[in-house]
């Protein structure tokens, strides 16, 4: 039996309205609002239970937390033995939800912290609220699971890269996730005045590889980088790897639906519906597996590392 | 106070018990007497031992709170008490002085040191500051052990703390000496190294954005007090390291790892990992009758860092505690 990645995207709401959002729901209106209920992750569980070993689920959105059953989907998820994580932009990650969260059996929280400035923070998220992110960091440290604080990195947060990863270490973080700016969702639109060239792009690595070195923080370069757009190895300090959706890692909406990633809008079919062998069979999916590299690509010694990069963004 | 209380309360059970006995006498006929003589006596006698258990279960209870503290159950207390002793004032006190001093330009560097800044004109007087902080820490050590004594610290807590202090003043002055040796150094040492420069790190860079204004009060307290995994790791890798020759005889997977900071198991859990392997293979295999020395010699040394990890992963959280006073409370 193969193994599987999912994310279960938890809701459609947010607390935030960051410019950079990718979620899919922000850019197409076939989406209406809504919540996965518990009856429904059961459902959905039972469905890819059967045809694949799941190594492990992230409980995403939206913002999680709005989701009211989240505590019962997590102790359900526990109560089979699979390992959660939860990622969140942190502003309803208080002390009581945090427990609650790590009683209901998730070890792994992964916080957004695009800027440790206000002013940027407020440009990209739409919020003055950064400070209860911060805590939230602060407060999740407390406890022993792992800790991971990623960014979207763009024009707007490209030079504070070295700064967040340093604030992110002494704050206590395991891990620091780098997601450069893929346009998707309500980044679509705002994908000139985010979006990063090459050279900005090897400047944040950079910076990236400065902070990880000097920090000795894991530093995962989560959207991964083609080889030929720029040289992967001269960042020593950071992981790099390929595309694993539609592969390894899935995402199921707030509807049941599946898709292949994140920021990929492509609907394969229901969950609550079909089972997942017969939806993750579908042509639609290996036509995205194969999305990402020409002819050329696959004679590269580069390819086994590289993958043929992001296949969203190819 | 409340062993007041408990000596007034013996007094006024004599007093009253005396009472009764004297008005028993002058009230009560010679036939009764005896009877009531006999009835008082024994009143006396309950009412006095009554207050005698009173104070000896008042001893039983403060030892049993003073070793609750030690073993979590309200380490508060234990705190507050350690804060009342001249000599945890003092180790406090030398703690922050560690505190505020920045390491040395270049230590942070992560490959070779160069010697000991042996080309920096500064070279004798920092010498001068590192032996006598040395030798003021091994002083504070000695007088650790007095808390040790009064129950207020676990034995292994003053051995830690001097570890800690000792490696801290080594980072802070000359950096990295590890890799400054031609023999390769034992599994454990650099990584330890690389937690005491976190450490430092920690805190100098939380004091530095707190002075910028990047961070306020309440998150640099909260974030010196979050330091418990680079107090773990040291403690663990310091305990590991005890063994000495032993970390020779099991091949740590640490050795294998090219880049460390690529692997989700940290080198930390995989020095617990392979230490438990090892010890449960050994054990396995070990027959004390046909041990030779050398054997011998490794039995002694597994059973030592085994007792130790067992014992510093049991008070680890109350040793926190004590780290987050010394960073943490003025």
């Amino acid at each position: 039996m193969s193994e599987a990645y999912f994310i279960f995207e938890l809701t459609t709401r947010c607390n935030l309205d960051c410019i950079y959002c990718y979620n899919v729901w922000k850019q197409t209106e076939t989406y209406q609002q809504k919540d996965l209920t518990l009856a429904e992750v059961k459902t959905i569980y039972t469905n890819i239970n059967k045809d694949v070993s799941i190594k492990g689920i992230t409980l995403a959105g939206g913002e999680p937390l709005l989701n009211k059953e989240i505590f019962q989907i997590a102790s359900f998820l526990k109560s089979k033995g699979v390992k959660t994580a939860i990622t969140s932009n942190g502003l309803l990650l208080n002390d009581e939800n945090i427990k609650q969260l790590i009683d209901c059996g998730v070890d792994h929280f992964e916080v957004s912290l695009p800027s440790i400035e206000n002013n940027t923070y407020d440009k990209l998220c739409c919020s003055k609220e950064l400070k209860p992110v911060r805590a939230a960091i602060l407060n999740i440290r407390k406890y022993n699971v792992k800790l991971t604080v990623s960014a979207v990195i763009t024009k707007y947060n490209i030079e504070e890269v070295y700064n967040i990863i340093e604030l992110s270490v002494v704050f206590g973080a395991d891990y620091f996730s780098f997601n450069r700016f893929v346009p998707g969702g309500k980044g679509l639109t705002n994908g000139e005045i985010l979006g990063l060239n090459k050279q900005q792009l090897m400047q944040a690595l950079g910076e990236a590889n400065r902070a990880a070195k000097v920090f000795n923080i894991p530093v995962v370069v989560a959207i991964p980088v083609e080889h030929c757009l720029c040289d992967t190895k001269t960042f020593r300090n950071l992981n790099f790897g390929t595309c694993v959706c539609g592969d390894y890692k899935w995402v199921v909406d707030p509807f049941g639906n599946l898709r292949t990633c994140e920021q990929n809008p492509a609907i394969i079919g229901n969950l609550l519906e079909t089972e997942f062998n017969t939806l993750s069979q579908k042509d639609i999916v290996s036509q995205f597996r194969e999305s990402n590299y020409n002819t050329d690509c696959a004679s590269q010694t580069c390819f086994a590392n590289c993958g043929g990069g992001c296949r969203y963004c190819r | 106070m409340e062993n007041t209380y408990k000596y007034i309360l013996i007094a006024a059970a004599f007093m009253i018990a005396f009472l009764l006995y004297f008005f028993g006498i002058r009230k009560l006929s010679s036939a009764n007497l005896k009877n009531k003589g006999f009835f008082m006596t024994t009143l006396l006698i309950a009412l006095a031992s009554i207050g005698c258990n009173f104070t000896s279960s008042g001893n039983n209870e403060s030892n049993t709170n003073k070793m609750d503290n030690i073993f979590g159950k309200d380490d508060s207390k234990r705190i507050i008490e350690l804060n009342k002793t001249k000599e945890w004032k003092e180790f406090k006190t030398f703690w922050k002085n560690l505190d505020n001093i920045e390491p040395t330009k270049g230590a942070e560097n992560n490959e070779f040191t160069p010697y000991i800044y042996a080309e920096n004109e500064d070279y004798d007087k920092k010498n001068k500051i590192v032996v006598s902080l040395r030798e003021k820490n091994e002083e504070l050590k000695n007088s650790l052990s007095e808390l040790v004594r009064k129950n207020l610290l676990d034995p292994l807590e003053p051995i830690i703390l001097f570890d800690m202090c000792k490696a801290r003043i080594d980072y802070i002055y000359y950096g990295n000496v590890s890799m400054m040796t031609r023999m390769m150094p034992m599994p454990g040492v650099y990584e330890k190294e690389k937690t005491i420069k976190m450490l430092e790190f920690k805190i100098d860079t939380l004091l530095k954005l707190e002075r910028k204004g990047k961070i306020d009060t309440t998150e640099l307290k909260l974030a010196l007090s979050n330091i418990q995994l680079e107090v773990k790791k040291f403690g663990v890798l310091e305990i590991l390291g005890k063994g000495k020759m032993l970390q020779y005889y099991y091949r740590s997977s640490n050795l294998d790892n090219e880049n460390p900071q690529k692997d989700t198991l940290t080198v930390f859990d995989k020095s617990i990992l392979d230490f438990e392997n090892a010890y449960n293979e050994f054990m396995k295999t070990y027959d004390a009758s046909k041990a030779d020395k050398q054997q011998k010699d490794m039995y002694d040394k597994y059973v030592l860092v085994k007792k130790e990890l067992d014992t510093f992963m049991s008070i680890y959280p109350e040793f926190c505690e004590l780290i987050k006073d010394l960073i943490v409370n003025v």
